[in-house]
């Protein structure tokens, strides 16, 4: 069976300055496998490029070299319905939840933008949302406030339920927790671990804490001189 | 409290006695009560650690000792600091305090500097305004000596700007300008919150030389556990406002008392990563009695009472101190 996303050799340079052009390999020759059920780790100190590929595998960078495949076919040129398919099937929940989340429009227009994008009638619209806020485990009293008036925790949830009503296959996971309190982040990573059990979703979880990976990882890549070396 | 808390430790010397402190703040909400009764020692020489989730009211409790609080604050209790109750003091003299005797080293290092003055200027700032450095070649002299220690200050470095260090560094420029005027008390509000982890260990080590070099009391400001079993050798446990348990750091973290202070180590991955249940009570309408009771695995009914802090005496004073103190009704 064919992997839902699969990174195969690819690799990535930055390239800097203006007259004197300065290329910088951030790394090389990468290739990963992500499916339902399970969850990858992806480790590695700041500055190795781990969040790079994150983005790459979401489709949001282009690779210097090599290809990202969505069932089998490459991203690069998927178009229509399979592209549709794609950018639904594969999220990406970021590091900042605040900063994931338009400040100016209140927690309930942000949830009901995702359901006028995957043109659910509206009729169905308050069901829906007070259905995910529950999966999330958040109260319906927030929909009317805004991203910076709940807390952080709350946002990534918030966050999360967003990325949740677009039913994905994978989701990339950037450092969803670094910027939350110990407690708050057991409930996030505790909460996804439960999505992961119900819903069968695959993860690529980017994390510097190896305790956070000893949880929640099935296998765990780290990022090391521009390689990708496979640690259990 | 406090008082019999002295007198349980005769051997150390309090630096620095909070008791009853209270601080609201009147907003659009409601009263928000963001310190409520809290009180603690500082000893010389120790290592406090104040441990609480994010908008426990940590930070409000250093800004109180520093008398750095908003107007719409209503502050009230006691903190003495060298016979003297630092609330009452002017603002005047409350800045001679300010740096030379208790320094404070606010979370976020790349934006409590000025971006327009060298590192070195800043420095030698708090050198030239206290009045311990004869001119600005001096104290530029003097700063240089203590970002030696910390393994910075190059000639050519003194004249750089914080947005050309790392936030490591400017860190380390942030603990430098703590250290030089060598207060008896440094404060260190987050000093790894939004530091990746490379960084923050390296943050740790230069706080443990920090603490090897200037001698001086430590209160330290986190909601990272690992920080606190490193270089804490008391800590207090904040909920809502309240400080729950104070102990020994190795009694703490090895056998926690108070009900919350367990569930907030269980959450940690190492231990399982078991979220608490229910949600942080509003600050502005906390529960009646014991504030962590609604999501209290051990509720009874007296715990809609307030409870007081206790002292817990040791069966076995060989393994264990007589220093821990718990707010709860099962002890």
């Amino acid at each position: 069976m064919l992997a839902v996303l699969k990174a195969e050799g690819i690799s990535m340079i930055h390239e800097s300055g203006l007259f004197h052009k300065t290329r910088r390999e951030i790394f090389r020759n990468v290739s990963l496998e992500l499916d339902g059920g399970k969850t990858i780790g992806l480790m590695g100190d700041s500055g190795s490029g781990k969040t790079t590929l994150a983005r790459i595998m979401a489709g949001l960078e282009k690779p210097a070299t090599g290809r990202v495949l969505f069932r089998g076919k490459d991203i690069a040129f998927l178009r229509g319905k399979e592209q549709g398919d794609f950018q639904r099937s594969v999220q990406m929940v970021f590091q900042d939840p605040e900063g994931s989340l338009n400040p100016r429009k209140s927690i309930g227009r942000s949830i009901h933008e995702v359901l006028g994008l995957l043109k659910v009638p509206k009729r169905e619209w308050l069901e829906r949302t007070s259905d995910i806020l529950q999966t999330v485990g958040l109260s319906e009293e927030l929909l009317c406030r805004y991203p910076g008036q709940v807390s952080g925790g709350q946002n990534q949830r918030i966050a999360l339920a967003r990325v949740l009503l677009l039913e994905p296959k994978v989701m990339i996971l950037d450092e969803p927790t670094s910027a939350l309190d110990i407690s708050v982040q057991a409930q996030v990573l505790s909460l996804l671990r439960e999505l992961q059990k119900n819903r069968g979703l695959g993860y690529l979880l980017v994390s510097h804490q190896p305790e956070v990976m000893r949880n929640m990882a099935h296998e765990v890549f780290v990022l090391n001189n521009g390689c990708l070396v496979q640690s259990g | 409290m406090s008082q019999s808390l002295i007198q349980s430790q005769t051997q150390k010397v309090p630096l620095l006695n909070v008791s009853g402190l209270s601080v609201q703040f009147e907003t659009q909400l409601g009263r928000v009560r963001a310190a409520d009764d809290v009180s603690f020692v500082l000893f010389e020489n120790e290592t406090l650690a104040l441990v609480g989730e994010t908008g426990c009211g940590k930070s409000v409790v250093a800004s109180a000792v520093m008398n750095l609080l908003p107007q719409n604050a209503a502050v009230n209790g006691n903190i003495e600091f060298e016979g003297r109750n630092l609330l009452d003091l002017g603002e005047e003299e409350m800045a001679k305090v300010r740096g030379a005797k208790i320094a404070i080293i606010f979370q976020n290092p790349s934006l409590s500097l000025n971006p327009v003055i060298t590192i070195g200027d800043q420095i030698a700032e708090m050198l030239q305004v206290h009045g311990k450095a004869a001119g600005r070649s001096q104290s530029i002299e003097k700063a240089a000596g203590v970002l030696q220690r910390l393994g910075l200050g190059e000639r050519g470095q003194l004249g750089m700007y914080p947005f050309q260090f790392s936030g490591g560094m400017n860190q380390r420029v942030m603990i430098a300008s703590a250290l030089v005027l060598s207060p008896k008390i440094i404060i260190a509000d987050e000093p790894t919150k939004g530091l990746d982890s490379a960084t923050a260990a390296g943050t740790v080590r230069e706080m443990e030389k920090m603490k090897d070099l200037s001698g001086a009391a430590l209160l330290l400001i986190t909601h990272d556990p690992a920080l606190v079993q490193r270089i804490a050798d008391r800590v207090a446990v904040m909920y809502c406002g309240e400080i729950l348990e104070i102990g020994p750091c190795p009694e703490v973290f090895h056998e926690p008392l108070h009900p919350y202070t367990r569930a907030l180590l269980n959450c940690l991955p190492e231990r399982g990563m078991h979220p608490i249940p229910g949600v942080s009570p509003s600050m502005t309408n906390p529960p009646k009695g014991c504030k962590f009771h609604p999501r209290c695995p051990k509720r009874r009914a007296k715990c809609s009472q307030s409870p007081f802090m206790k002292q817990i005496k040791a069966n076995d004073t060989e393994t264990k101190s007589n220093e821990r103190w718990i707010k709860c009704w099962l002890y």
